[in-house]
């Protein structure tokens, strides 16, 4: 026998029962004094009615504090379960929260079961509680699982009919993952509503470890839940499930151009305990086979990679997805990668001190052979790079506007049209690579790129430094220069720094941030992000006066990072996963536009750009499917994105009973097997009666009786 | 013993007594105008004898008993005792300070007033009235005198009675039983809260005397009625223990034990032909004294 209180947190009301007590010593405490003559008749008088009175206000006490003990009792509801105590016949009303897994990982067809998923399976038990493990009078909720977990059902409905009718038409699988622990603690929140008596948790689900284990780990939440419930877990697939998945899908290098070839790479991992055989690998480009498929052969609970090299013949955003041929679980088999494919990228270099008979001292010589080195050799591939240089300290009517990138080098100053035509270059998405040099007056530059409006560089340029230095890899943590960070081809360490300025970059800009540093600390690269583009300022030179950098092979794909990622510009997050959202970037002309979004499905929705510090930007906060999106602004520009599923949910390994109850030591559960008849092993389990009334019948009655004795001893005395 | 000087110019005092000898004032004509109403006179005039009714005689004297058996007309006449000596004890003990509220005099102040108006009552028929002022012994002791100032020293000496927190009545009755030599009246003004057996032997003992005893029982309201309600601590006037009680619980039982003794008293006084007066302090006191004396003489 065992007796709980559903509202045990007011237990603590108990101590009202000191008011009954305390009024009785007040009123003993408060009374007249008489001085009297006549004591011998009193003294007579009280030897032999005292101690019966005294009697009389204990037991009226004794009566005042039992009535309150037993409201607050009541109030707190107890429940006293007894063993064997059948209630199906006399149960009061039931209180069922059905905790519906839907997560992608239920979309798993088992061996041997038809076409029919675990979610099916999973369905058809929910089902069979709703349907007949409830009855007229009891009421349900309906949780969905899947990360994160969502309360279909949340009041509790007294209509089971319209809510059976509802998981059969519009419940299905999610591409989410799951996290049990969250799903448990929307249940708790669900269960702090319930006013029923008695209350069950049935928990449907494939129990997979990742649900379990991890950040989704939350003993205390399922403490809780099995504190105000019944927890029955229902497992609907056991065992492990040999499953394969594509967990990711990126270009190789960041920039991609058309007419030359893009490296597409997709990571296969299998999580079977088998090795994963003839496993047939291809890539799918705008919705259209691409390409040969490859074979992959994938040892158990391994990953390996697989690469296409795919040539786009049309710039563009264009949508990829690499598949793997179909397993039990299909939703996982297909990964997907929304890529950019430029034209080419256009790079203005602004020479501020061109110098044609000593190559090695103008200003533009070096940065124009990294861009676009001779075609040497066969296989080599010309860059997807368009330098042109300008000479002089003016764009001298170029259009800067058909440029991707514009690199000033050891640029004297620039004049105010000049400024205004890069300021609005940035502004829209163009990048600025700004190298410095003895040319470069500093006064001019802070007052008319720092301290003025618009305020272009990221950092106020000091003095010259002339103490030796070398770049400091270890700070390289900014996106674009990550792959130099503990590169074992290239060493950026080795490029000897004997004039720089020194930098003192914007702190109190949010979006200035140090891209490289000396080894000496100083600031060697610093980057700020200007409307929709961005600015980085290099604190030497670009040629070998000033450093040794040029020379080394890390300067040619130093600057191919660099010019890429100031390249990339308006791109907003492209790729992203189920549940994280997706950012547009528009220019401030079409902050006022609306924007289409189509999803995976095809169904549209309009969103409305909100304008900020960084420019105007469109967010779909939550993808709920994974694919690809497409956000069309209106009468304007259309574009891709691709959401993909988090993979950590591919791992179908589940916890049975005991390695769950080692996982979560909850104090008691049911757990029905999935071949086990669920109303029978209910009403096994299903023990229980509420006191609360009859403690208010105890406390009606006390009243009554409280009123007579009063009345009784009041008449008497 | 005698006041002193002090104590007799005290203003205080002065007052008092002047206040004392109009209420005695008062009680006595009180009493004097009742008895002109009534057949009846005063304490010390008895019947002498019958005489033939001649005209001029007051018709109120006339014996209609007589008239009616021989159907002659006999008027009564009386004799007036010059020698009776009235001592007045009053209880000074503390339990007689008790002054329920909304009441015009504490026991004590009552029982002065009695005394006082007697006093003045029995030396107005030339009669001896004395005062005893007792509480745990005999305080006070003023013999008999029928002189006008007598009246005014006894005055004075019950203003300044003191008061001490115990009662010995049996002490103090058997003392004065030894000390009056002559037969006389005893008067006794006291609430009588104490040992019953006591206060019996020592109104026997006065009656062993031959003394005529009359006892005025005097009580507030309260003590006859208990009238209290809420949770009260009663605390004694006469050095008792404290007692916390809720009246409402025990005013049945102390009504039954008040009336227990009160009847017991009645009784055994009754047993001794001692005249028992009760006289609450609401009453006036010439009332008092008026149905005291109604009762003597029928």
């Amino acid at each position: 026998m065992g007796l709980s209180f559903l509202n045990g947190g007011l237990l603590g009301a108990l101590s009202l029962i000191a008011i009954p007590i305390i009024i009785h010593l007040l009123q003993r405490k408060r009374f007249r004094v008489v001085r009297w003559g006549a004591m011998e008749f009193l003294r007579l008088s009280q030897r032999n009615r005292s101690r019966r009175l005294m009697i009389e206000q204990l037991l009226l006490l004794l009566i005042r504090c039992l009535l309150i003990a037993l409201v607050v009792l009541a109030v707190c509801r107890p429940v006293v379960r007894l063993a064997g105590m059948n209630i199906a016949q006399s149960r009061g009303q039931v209180h069922a929260v059905i905790i519906l897994d839907n997560s992608y990982s239920m979309g798993y067809r088992p061996a041997g079961a038809a076409n029919e998923t675990v979610f099916d399976r999973a369905r058809k038990r929910a089902l069979d509680i709703v349907e007949r493990g409830l009855r007229q009078g009891d009421a349900v909720s309906v949780i969905l699982a899947s990360d994160p977990p969502q309360a279909l059902v949340r009041k509790p409905s007294l209509d089971l009919r319209s809510v059976a009718a509802l998981l059969r038409r519009s419940v299905g699988l999610s591409d989410a993952g799951t996290n049990y622990g969250k799903a448990a603690r929307l249940a708790l929140d669900v269960l702090g509503e319930s006013q029923f008596v008695n209350r069950e948790v049935f928990l449907i689900a494939d129990n997979q470890a990742a649900g379990w284990e991890g950040p989704a780990r939350d003993v205390p939440a399922w403490e809780g839940v099995a504190r105000l419930a019944k927890l029955v877990f229902l497992p609907v697939r056991d065992g492990n499930a040999p499953n394969a998945a594509v967990e990711w899908v990126q270009a190789v290098r960041g920039l991609a151009t058309a007419r030359s070839s893009t490296r597409v790479q997709a990571r296969i991992v299998n999580y079977s305990t088998a090795p994963l055989r003839d496993a047939m690998v291809s890539l799918e480009i705008d919705g259209k086979p691409e390409g040969v498929s490859q074979r992959v052969e994938v040892d158990p609970e391994k990953g390996t990679l697989v690469a296409f090299n795919q040539m786009f013949d049309r710039p563009g955003v264009h949508s990829c997805a690499v598949r793997i041929t179909g397993d039990r679980l299909p939703s996982d088999d297909v990964g997907y990668l929304a890529l950019r494919v430029r034209d080419s990228v256009k790079v203005l270099v602004l020479n501020g001190k061109p110098n044609a008979a000593v190559p090695q001292k103008d200003a533009a010589f070096f940065l124009q052979l990294a861009l676009a080195p001779p075609i040497s050799g066969p296989g080599s591939e010309p860059t997807p790079l368009e330098p042109r240089v300008v000479p002089g300290n003016s764009f001298a009517g170029a259009n800067v506007r058909g440029f991707d990138v514009v690199t000033l080098s050891d640029v004297e100053s620039l004049s105010e049209g000049d400024r205004r035509l890069l300021a609005e270059f940035v502004q829209n998405g163009g990048g600025a690579l700004i190298f410095l040099g003895d040319r470069v007056n500093a006064p001019l530059y802070n007052r008319d790129l720092y301290d003025a409006q618009p305020s272009l560089l990221p950092a106020r340029i000091g003095k010259v430094d002339t103490a030796k230095a070398s770049l400091d890899a270890g700070s390289f943590t900014h996106p674009a220069l990550q792959r130099f960070r503990g590169a074992q081809d290239v060493d950026v360490g080795t490029a000897e720094f004997s004039k720089y300025f020194a930098l003192t970059p914007k702190t109190e800009d949010r979006t200035v941030q140090v891209v490289a540093k000396f080894n000496n600390g100083g600031a060697a690269i610093v980057e700020k992000q200007f409307g929709l583009g961005k600015v980085m300022l290099v604190a030497s030179t670009a040629t070998t006066e000033w450093n040794s950098l040029p020379l080394k092979p890390v300067f040619l794909p130093l600057i191919h990072q660099l010019v890429a990622y100031l390249a990339s510009g308006a791109d907003g997050t492209r790729n992203g996963q189920v549940g994280q959202p997706l950012v547009k970037p528009l220019p401030l002309s079409e902050a006022s536009r609306r924007v289409t979004v189509t999803d995976p499905a095809g169904d549209k929705s309009t969103l409305k750009p909100v304008v900020d510090e960084r420019g105007a930007l469109v967010t779909l906060e939550k993808p709920k499917s994974a694919g690809f999106y497409r956000m069309a602004v209106d009468g304007g520009t259309s574009d891709v994105f691709a959401v993909n599923r988090n993979t950590g949910e591919s791992d179908l390994k589940s916890l049975d009973q005991s390695a769950l109850k080692r996982l979560l030591p909850v104090r008691e559960w049911t757990w029905i097997n999935l071949d086990e008849d669920l109303v029978t092993a209910l009403n096994q389990s299903r023990t229980g009666v509420e006191l609360w009334r009859h403690l208010l019948l105890a406390a009606l009655g006390l009243m009554v009786l409280e009123t007579m004795m009063a009345q009784l001893f009041g008449r008497r005395a | 013993m005698p006041l002193t000087q002090q104590q007799l110019n005290d203003p205080q005092v002065i007052g008092a007594v002047t206040r004392l000898e109009l209420h005695a004032r008062e009680v006595m004509e009180g009493v004097i105008s009742g008895l002109h109403k009534s057949p009846y006179h005063g304490f010390s005039v008895e019947f002498a004898q019958h005489r033939e009714y001649t005209p001029g005689d007051e018709i109120r004297y006339i014996d209609w008993r007589v008239a009616g058996r021989s159907d002659r007309y006999y008027v009564k006449e009386f004799e007036e005792e010059t020698n009776l000596k009235a001592y007045i004890l009053v209880d000074t003990s503390e339990s007689m300070t008790y002054k329920g509220p909304r009441r015009k005099y504490s026991k004590l102040e009552y029982a002065q007033i009695l005394a006082a108006g007697m006093s003045s009552l029995l030396i107005q028929q030339r009669d001896a009235a004395g005062v005893v002022i007792f509480n745990d012994g005999v305080q006070k002791y003023v013999p008999p005198r029928a002189t006008a100032t007598h009246f005014t020293q006894i005055l004075e000496e019950l203003v300044t009675a003191q008061t001490r927190p115990k009662t010995a009545m049996a002490p103090t009755f058997h003392y004065m039983a030894d000390t009056i030599k002559r037969r006389g009246m005893v008067i006794v003004l006291s609430d009588l809260f104490g040992d019953l057996e006591d206060v019996m032997e020592g109104l026997k003992h006065f009656r062993y005397r031959k003394h005529e005893v009359i006892v005025f029982q005097i009580l507030d309201p309260d003590e006859v009625n208990f009238p209290f309600d809420d949770l009260t601590k009663f605390e004694g006037l006469e050095l008792e223990p404290d007692l916390l009680v809720d009246p409402r619980g025990i005013r049945e039982e102390y009504l039954r034990q008040f009336e227990l003794f009160c009847s017991a008293l009645e009784r055994r006084c009754g047993e001794i032909q001692v005249d028992l007066i009760r006289a609450v302090t609401s009453e006036d006191p010439a009332d008092a004294v008026t149905r005291y004396l109604s009762r003597r003489q029928s």
